[in-house]
């Protein structure tokens, strides 16, 4: 594959990519670089020829992953975009943000608070999220009350 | 006016043909500019040349070069592992350089230097055959582990910079960081299990460091 296919492959989806990192990121140097790590692994797993639907699904759950490691890895760090913190009202109104967001992060598992984003911040419906996550309604419903009961929990802590 | 979500307009940009989508934009200022923000022509940036060619693998182009011209490229090698592997089909065991970068200057760690908040590392290896890296430091949750970087080494033997580089914070303190070469993507569980017995076999391969950072008074 030449050059000129990885710079067709970028014009495409890089735009797409950096907007998504953006809405969790907002416009600072981490959203540059999961971006930028997003890019690489949709090139080096599916080249320029993904279908666009699952292209666009994996470029969302891809980069939401990426962005989620980090703010486990070095929650003091990790920018975070209004509409991440805004998203999680429970815990982040209480305690810093970013820091009840890390907390969070490290409380549930990845598939959990994936889930709980492309909900909150994404705005996807269950069905939705059921569909990018090649899982069942059901269990879309099941992780989103386990996350629930974990905010609630984490509320409880925070405000007591 | 319900809004498609963001993965139908992105899908809608990236090619798809979704009739209820195309109407709803067609009378929807809003998601039209969303769309055509999209379509704007981007200048490539410097680190796409950097970047694994699929499927035939071109050499990395290397990240310093467009950062620190004046820097002497004599990459030594520094924590380079040693330990022999016989089922190994390639050029022997793995290795990894460390090149550190402090402020413009970039060059082979040594080792035992300290770091600064601010500096950066970026990883070069030779994985001998095994074509997954994934790089990782503590979480202090669960899963024990947070991946930093994961992918596929685009070349055949298993070998090249990675793409990204990690940046030290201010806290006090080590930092700890694991390098872990594998045939196959490994699950959660699995990079933990490989981390905690520092497993070095045919199939998984782990590195470990502890990057020690300069005390600030």
């Amino acid at each position: 594959m030449s050059e000129q296919a990885l710079r067709e492959a970028y014009q495409r989806y890089f735009p797409v990519i950096w907007g998504r990192c953006r809405r969790l990121l907002g416009d600072g140097e981490e959203a540059r670089d999961v971006a930028q790590e997003t890019f690489l692994k949709l090139w080096q797993q599916h080249g320029a020829k993904a279908p666009p639907r699952s292209a666009a699904a994996w470029i969302h759950r891809t980069s939401v992953n990426l962005a989620l490691d980090r703010l486990r890895a070095r929650p003091h760090e990790v920018e975070l975009s209004d509409s991440l913190e805004a998203s999680f009202p429970e815990v982040t109104s209480v305690l810093g943000s970013r820091r009840a967001l890390a907390t969070l992060a490290r409380r549930v598992s990845s598939e959990v608070l994936e889930i709980g984003v492309l909900h909150r911040v994404d705005g996807l419906t269950q069905p939705e999220i059921a569909a990018v996550m090649g899982c069942s309604e059901r269990s879309i419903r099941r992780r989103l009350t386990e996350l629930d009961e974990h905010l609630a929990r984490m509320r409880e802590e925070l405000t007591s | 006016m319900k809004h498609p979500g963001w993965i139908e307009l992105d899908a809608q940009h990236l090619g798809a043909r979704d009739e209820a989508v195309a109407a709803h934009v067609g009378g929807c200022e809003d998601c039209r500019r969303y769309l055509a923000r999209l379509a704007e022509p981007l200048e490539v940036p410097g680190w796409l040349a950097s970047a694994p060619a699929r499927p035939r693998p071109r050499e990395s182009r290397a990240w310093w070069l467009a950062s620190a011209a004046a820097v002497a490229l004599a990459v030594v090698g520094a924590a380079v592992l040693a330990r022999s592997e016989p089922e190994v089909r390639v050029k022997g065991p793995p290795a990894i350089v460390v090149h550190a970068r402090r402020g413009d200057v970039v060059a082979p760690w040594d080792g035992a230097a300290p770091f600064a908040a601010g500096d950066a590392i970026r990883f070069e290896v030779q994985a001998s055959g095994r074509s997954q890296v994934v790089v990782a430091a503590p979480s202090g949750g669960a899963p024990a582990l947070s991946r930093l970087y994961s992918g596929t080494l685009a070349d055949g033997a298993g070998a090249g910079l990675l793409p990204l580089s990690f940046t030290f914070d201010a806290a006090p303190g080590p930092q700890a960081a694991y390098v872990v070469l594998s045939r196959t993507e490994l699950s959660d569980a699995d990079l933990g299990l490989a981390v905690q017995t520092q497993r070095r076999d045919a199939d998984v391969w782990v590195v470990v460091y502890s990057f020690p950072k300069r005390e600030v008074p």
